[in-house]
This record gives C-alpha cells, structure tokens and sequence, in this order.
C-alpha cells in the first residue's frame, strides 16, 4: 500500500503521528538528495561528530534517485538524517526522503525537507517503484523550473556570434595599484543571430564579461567566433569605454544544448527559437521597453496620451495586444508602427510581415 | 628605515637569499609531523579547486578546530550555504558543515577567514566576501560550529571591503573580535583599517589605521595579539609605481598595549615623521600593477605578522617582495625584539616563495610556513610546502617539507591557484596549519607522510570515487601539525 502524504489516508494517520512535509514544491526546492531508504535507528546517528538525539535517525539507503555528483551514496550506505519533528518515522519504515545537506564526513549527515512514506513497518509491500517515479518526476520538474527563472531573470536571450573581443579597461588601469579582485571588464560585440528575447532590435550587441580568472568572477568567459545561445542582463551607464562602444550588456549564462533543449521541448518553441524573424524582434523591442517622455518617438501619435508620459513603448504595446486580442487588427497593427514610427527598416519590416501575422503574434502575448 | 640589521645599505636594496650555502642549514625536523587531506571519505568524488585555506582552534579545546576555503556546497546550486570544515579530534579526520550563508555554486565564498575565542562555549566568528554580491563583507558568528543552523550575520553585506582577516580573543571577560580590511569606503587611498567588537561582535567600530597618503590604496593588512593583549598590526602602504608597474611601498607595523582599545588604538609606535605606524622597510617592490605568475598562480601582496605570546615585544612579520630583473618573487622576514621600534630586516629571505604565514610558540619558537616553487633535477617544476623553524631569528632553522608536488597538475580554474594565503597557529608545543595542493595520492610527492581521508590507490597514484572510478587531480586542502623545536638538541 502506497501513501501519499495528507492524502486519502487520514484513518491511518490518526494512530500515528502527524507527518510533516508533504514532498512536492517546497521540500524539492531545498532537496538536492533524494533517496529510498529504510529507517534503522530511531534517536541514533552514524557519523561521530553528530551525536544521536530526538531529531535525528539512521537510514540504510535502498536506492538513490537524485544525489550532487560530488556527493558519494549507494545502496546499503547509512545516512543520519536530522527529521523536521522527532516521532513520525519509526524504525523499519520505508520512505522517500527529500534532504539538504548538514555534515559530511566519513559518512554523511543529513537534514530532511520532506518525506513521504512508501511502506509502514509491519504493513503490506509494494509501492516502492510509485514513489520513486514520483521523485524522478520532481526532480525534472524541478530542473525545468530552475532554467526557466534563469531565462526569466535574463532581460536577453539570444543565439549569437562574438565578432569581436576588446579590453578597454585594461588602458585605464595602468597607473593605479589593482585589486586582484578587479573584473578587467572585456567587451564582446555579439551579432545577434536569433532571438527569444531582448529589448532592442540592434543587430549587433556589445556584451561586458570578466576578463579576471580571480575567485570573486565568474569562470565564463566568451571568444571570439565563438557562438552560442547567451543570457544576458541589460546595463546602463557604463562609461570609461575609450575608443571602444560602451556594452549595453552583462553576460549571466550561456545555455548549453540540452538545457536548450528541455526548455524548448516542443517544436513550436524551437522554431521560434531558431527563426523568430526581423519584425518580431522589433515588437519584442517594443514590448519591453519602458522609457517614457523623450525617449520615444512621435509622442503626438500616442492615441492613449498616458503611455507618452509614464510606461513608454510598453504601455503602448499593451494597447496593441488588447486590441489584436480584440481581432482589432488594423489597429493593434497601427499602434505597433507608431512604436516604431523613428526605425524605417522597423517599419518597412513589419508591413512586409503584414497585419495579420503581426496581429496573430500580439494576441499570443 | 628604523632597522638595525647588519648590512644596512646593501638591504636597502636587495637582500642576500638565504638558502644552505649562505651560511644557514636546513636540517630535517626531529619530530615527525602529520599531515592529512582533509577532504573526506563522503566526497571522494569532488573535482573543486579548494584553495586558500585558513585554520582557527578553539585555545581551550585545541582539539576543536575549524578551516576553511574556497569549498562549494557540494549539495549543489540550491543550497544557501558554504561549508567550513570541522575536526573534534586534533586534526585526524575532517568533515565539513554547510552553515556559511554564502552561495558561490563553484567557490562558496570569496576571501574568507575565520577565528574560535575561547570559551566554555566557545564561539566561532568569520570574515568573508559573500555570494551573491561584489566586495560585500560578512562579519559572521556561531555559537556550535557543529550544528546545521547556519552562522548569524553581524555585519551583512558592508560594501567596498577586500581582503578581511579575522581574530577573536577573550580579554578579561569580554570576547573581542578584530577583522583587518580594506576599506574603500573610509577614503580611496587610505584604506587600511580594522573593525573592533569587544562585545563578541554585536556592535563593531571602525579604526582606520593609514595616516599617511600612500600613491594608491594599501594592500593586505594583518593582525597578531599576545597573550597580554598587546595588539599589533602590520599593512602595506604604496608609494609610487615604476615604469615596469612595480609598485613600491613600505611595511608599515603600528601597536596597541591595550588590543586596541585604547582610545587613540593603535597609535602607540611613532616613526620620525611623527605619524603612528613605524615603517619595518621603505620604498620595496611589494605588488605589481600587473599580475606577475609563478607557474599557474597569480601573485599577491602577502604579508603575515605574529607576536610571542608571553613577550609581547618580540614579532616577526613577513611579506612578499616582486621584482621583475631577475624575476624573482621572495618572502622577506624581519623581527623586533624592542616591541617594534627597530627591526632585524631581511633575517631570512626565501626566493620564488609566497603565502607566508608566521607563528610563534610559548616557549619561543618561530615558525615560518611558504609555498616554494622548486626546480627538480630534470628542470620539472614543483610547489614545496614547507615549515621553517627557529629560535634564534633564523640564523638557524630547520624545515619540514609536507608536500612536494609537481607545478603543471592540476590546471587552474580560477585564481588564486593554491590561494593568496595560508593558515598557521601555534598551540601549545606544536605548530598547525593548512594548506592547498595538488592532491595525487603519490607517497613521493608528501615526504614527510600523508593521510588521505578520501578515497584513493597509493600504489597506482589514483583518487577514486565510492564505486573504483579514479577521479581526476584537483587542489585540496590538507592540515598538518607537529611538534615545535625546543632547541634542545635539533638546533
């Protein structure tokens, strides 16, 4: 008999104790190690610098469904794990244990996030393979997730190739002591291939990235002809530049293809990906630009008076999209060349694409 | 230059390396030392570049002992937290525990020290730069360095700091706690200072200590504090810069009888400008505008200093020299006898050496621990780990070479390579410390012995994973401790 946690099992649960964390969410979040094991000792510990207490029980692992590549564990290993409320597990219990790290030694000290209860001791068996799929499927789930707030947290996501790499801080430094955690900024000018998204419809970008291999900077690093699908953060006001463009960018990642890959897992969105054309990226540029006042164009074209002075292009566009959702398209497609009404190759790119397809990708927003 | 040392005008300039055939023997240490990798068996798999170590113990408990370096989490990006590593029994064995809030995925934090006072509950304090964030320092403390609960932030997140080097002590019945640093905040140039908590780190105050205007920002900064509560502190103020970007500067040590808590702290040494703060050498190449390498480390500005515990007038510091012709990059060592108002410079003077650290026992023995690059016979490079011992300023010494490894293995993922400093204490009649190396399990490359708590074949030089795959060299810390020479009858 498998038992889902808080789930359809409220009779059993009134002759134990309460458990505490329903796995899903909140315990994978903090789960970087999850195995089956079966509880040996209550009250006990393995490893000598954890001494036993109410919190903490040895578990004998079974199986091993997601663990750090650093981390050793296999079958048979015992785990001490530190349990969210002393009580609810009793020795002989099987369970998925959901757990960040605490102590590892000799052996390895635990700290649970989140169980769930595959076989009480005593009762019936079975359910183990259930509750194993279950984790795996967390664990994807959770995979996914995190590359998504990556994707989400970039205010850039683009395929490019690095035409060019400067250093120009490297002049400006001569002549005054370093501090070994200096970033020795280089820029990269990236020709921006495809687009998932990015605030300018700029054919080529420069992006900044540390030149310093100290411990305080990140490892990554571009080359030149190098190309790859980058994540960066929009910066302004970088100065200092020299003879050299300023970088309106900071690379934050690059994503490899398989992460590539499980992002974009079906068709539609590789195609997108991979052939989000000219006029798109200019109503991309629209949308995610915000500057109000001077730094739009024709200010008296702006049928909503508003958006001229607060929210800029992005506010603009928001009319834009309502009105395509409202099958208003001429005006959806209106309102988007008044977005671009100073880029002529903007404008000329979306009265090629014409008003129905740019209305059809509005209302998708 | 307040120096009394023989052959003044010629140090002024360069100093005589002093290596066996200048006068000094090197002879084997008398007592045979331990030495372990202290990453352990749980992780046998890990590939990091652990470097920079550092070393705290806890005087009262000195079996208690906590170290740390640039170690992720090895549970991983989720993690909010870095680990330090523990040992409860001298030394043997190590483990690690996940309580620095700090979340570098490949480095866990960025400099870090860390510092036990004493106690009968004894408390654990840190300096780091923390992750997320850039030059942000973190003042930290916990109460059990043994539990999972991670250490609290006493100073979060202060901006514009480099290079914090942490001390704690109990004086009287307050727990003091020192963090020496580089604020940039205070001023661009004078930027040597130490915070002070005598409230075991509720509330800090600031000293800046640079009265000077040096031509730049000063470099490392370092503190030692004897049992009487005599403070000192040494630092490095810059003076000018050459056309091949040496910058030239001076160590500059200032004092206080009182742990800096007198209310002009640190003012008690005079130089004859009439400033706090003597100057041990004026006008040396101590850093370079631009990076200068010794095999795949980038080079520093290290510095150390260490006071006897029961003769508050007798320190030693140390620091790295740079020169371009020839390129040599050498630890300088100078002592006081007179609480730092005249100084022996250049006792001992150890080329192609960096990340000194000092230490003084209490029966008087100094000890100088440097990574050395050496040549072999078939012009193969390698990094010596050693430990000079002396009790007569180093006119005579013996050394322990712990490690001996080759230079071109493993390659470098970040610097600094083997880290810009290392840990060194001395406790009771021993000395311990830490340091990074290359980790292949080959008996040669550690001449005095080795343990190594993680998986591994001595035979076929392997590390190994929990399953017999090998697992590719890296650099690991490792710990040693051995007894200090007494001088009688290995001098």
């Amino acid at each position: 008999m498998t038992r889902v946690i808080g789930v359809a099992c409220i009779a059993l649960m009134l002759s134990v104790p309460m458990l505490a964390q329903p796995p899903g969410a909140v315990a994978l979040r903090a789960a970087s190690l999850i195995f089956t094991g079966v509880v040996d000792r209550v009250g006990a510990s393995a490893i000598q610098d954890v001494p036993g207490s109410d919190n903490t029980i040895v578990v004998k692992v079974m199986d091993v469904v997601a663990r750090p590549p650093a981390v050793a564990l296999k079958h048979g290993d015992p785990v001490t794990v530190r349990v969210m409320a002393p009580g609810q597990l009793r020795q002989g219990d099987r369970a998925v244990f959901y757990c960040e790290g605490w102590i590892i030694g000799k052996g390895l000290a635990v700290i649970e996030t989140g169980h769930e209860i595959i076989r009480r001791v005593a009762s019936g068996g079975g359910g183990d393979e259930a509750a194993k799929d279950r984790a795996r499927q967390l664990v994807v789930t959770a995979a996914s997730q995190s590359l998504r707030q990556r994707v989400d947290d970039a205010d850039g996501v683009f395929r490019g190739r690095v035409i060019r790499i400067v250093e120009p801080s490297k002049q400006e430094t001569r002549g005054r002591a370093r501090s070994e955690h200096d970033p020795d900024w280089q820029y990269a000018t990236v020709t921006v291939e495809t687009v998932l998204k990015l605030w300018t419809p700029n054919d080529n970008i420069v992006v900044r990235f540390p030149g310093s291999s100290d411990s305080a900077w990140s490892t990554l690093k571009l080359a030149e002809n190098e190309e790859d699908v980058l994540l960066v953060k929009r910066i302004h006001g970088a100065h200092g530049c020299g003879a050299s463009e300023c970088p309106t960018a900071e690379l934050v990642g690059v994503l490899t293809r398989s992460e590539l890959d499980s992002l974009l897992p079906d068709r539609s969105s590789i195609r997108m990906l991979s052939s989000l054309v000219e006029w798109q990226a200019h109503i991309e540029w629209c949308i995610n630009d915000a500057e109000p006042g001077a730094a739009i164009s024709c200010p008296g074209d702006y049928p909503p008076p508003s958006c001229a002075v607060s929210g800029g292009r992005r506010c603009l566009m928001a009319h834009a999209v309502r009105s395509a959702k409202n099958s208003d398209c001429a005006e959806a497609m209106r309102l988007t060349l008044i977005c671009q009404c100073g880029n002529v190759g903007a404008r000329q790119s979306l009265a090629a694409a014409g008003e129905q397809a740019v209305c059809e990708y509005l209302r998708e927003k | 230059m307040s120096s009394k040392a023989p052959c003044c005008a010629l140090l002024c300039f360069l100093y005589l390396p002093d290596v066996a055939s200048a006068g000094n023997s090197e002879m084997a240490a008398e007592h045979k030392p331990y030495l372990v990798n202290m990453v352990p068996l749980a992780l046998s798999s890990e590939v990091n570049q652990d470097s920079e170590p550092f070393l705290a113990l806890d005087s009262s408990q000195p079996e208690r002992m906590v170290a740390s370096a640039f170690t992720p989490n090895p549970f991983g990006q989720s993690s909010n937290t870095s680990p330090i590593y523990v040992s409860l029994d001298s030394g043997d064995s190590w483990s690690l525990n996940m309580i620095v809030p700090s979340r570098d995925p490949t480095r866990g934090t960025h400099d870090i020290t860390v510092a036990i006072a004493a106690g009968t509950s004894p408390m654990l304090f840190a300096a780091i730069l923390r992750y997320p964030g850039e030059l942000q320092l973190s003042t930290l403390r916990t109460d059990d360095f043994t539990s999972p609960a991670p250490m609290t932030a006493l100073v979060d997140a202060r901006g514009d700091i480099d290079q914090p080097f942490v001390l704690a002590s109990k004086r009287n019945d307050s727990i003091c706690v020192y963090v020496a640093l580089n604020d940039v905040k205070i001023d661009a140039r004078q930027t040597a200072a130490i915070d002070i908590s005598v409230d075991a780190g509720r509330s800090f105050r600031t000293i800046p200590l640079e009265k000077r205007i040096p031509w730049d920002h000063d470099g490392t900064v370092r503190i030692a504090l004897a049992k009487d509560g005599t403070a000192y502190v040494a630092y490095e103020s810059s003076r000018s810069i050459g056309d091949d970007a040496i910058i030239i500067g001076d160590i500059i040590v200032t004092r206080d009888s009182q742990g800096g808590l007198s209310p002009l702290a640190f003012t008690d040494l005079l130089d004859t400008d009439g400033l706090p703060g003597v100057a041990v050498v004026k006008n040396r190449p101590i850093d370079s505008a631009d990076y200068q390498w010794m095999s795949s480390q980038r080079l520093g500005a290290g510095l150390a200093v260490a006071v006897a515990p029961h003769d508050s007038s007798s320190i030693y510091v140390a620091w790295e020299e740079q020169a371009l012709h020839p390129a040599v990059h050498s630890i300088v060592v100078s002592s006081s006898h007179d609480a730092g108002r005249t100084w022996n410079v250049g006792i001992r003077v150890i080329p192609n050496a960096m990340n000194v650290a000092l230490a003084v026992t209490e029966a008087g023995t100094a000890g100088l621990f440097y990574q050395q690059l050496v040549e072999g016979q078939n012009g193969q490079q390698f990094w010596a780990s050693k430990l000079d011992q002396s009790r007569n300023d180093f006119a005579t010494f013996s050394t322990t070479v712990f490690a001996n490894v080759p230079a071109d293995e493993p390659l470098s993922l970040f610097q600094p390579y083997m880290g810009d400093y290392t840990g060194l204490l001395a406790v009771g009649k021993e000395f311990r410390g830490v340091f990074s190396t290359a980790n292949t399990p080959d008996l040669a490359n550690f001449p005095s012995g080795v343990v190594f708590q993680r998986a591994h074949d001595f035979a076929k030089h392997l590390l190994l994973s929990p399953d017999n795959q090998p697992v590719a060299v890296s650099i690991d810390p490792f710990f040693f401790r051995l007894e200090a020479d007494t001088g009688q009858g290995n001098q």
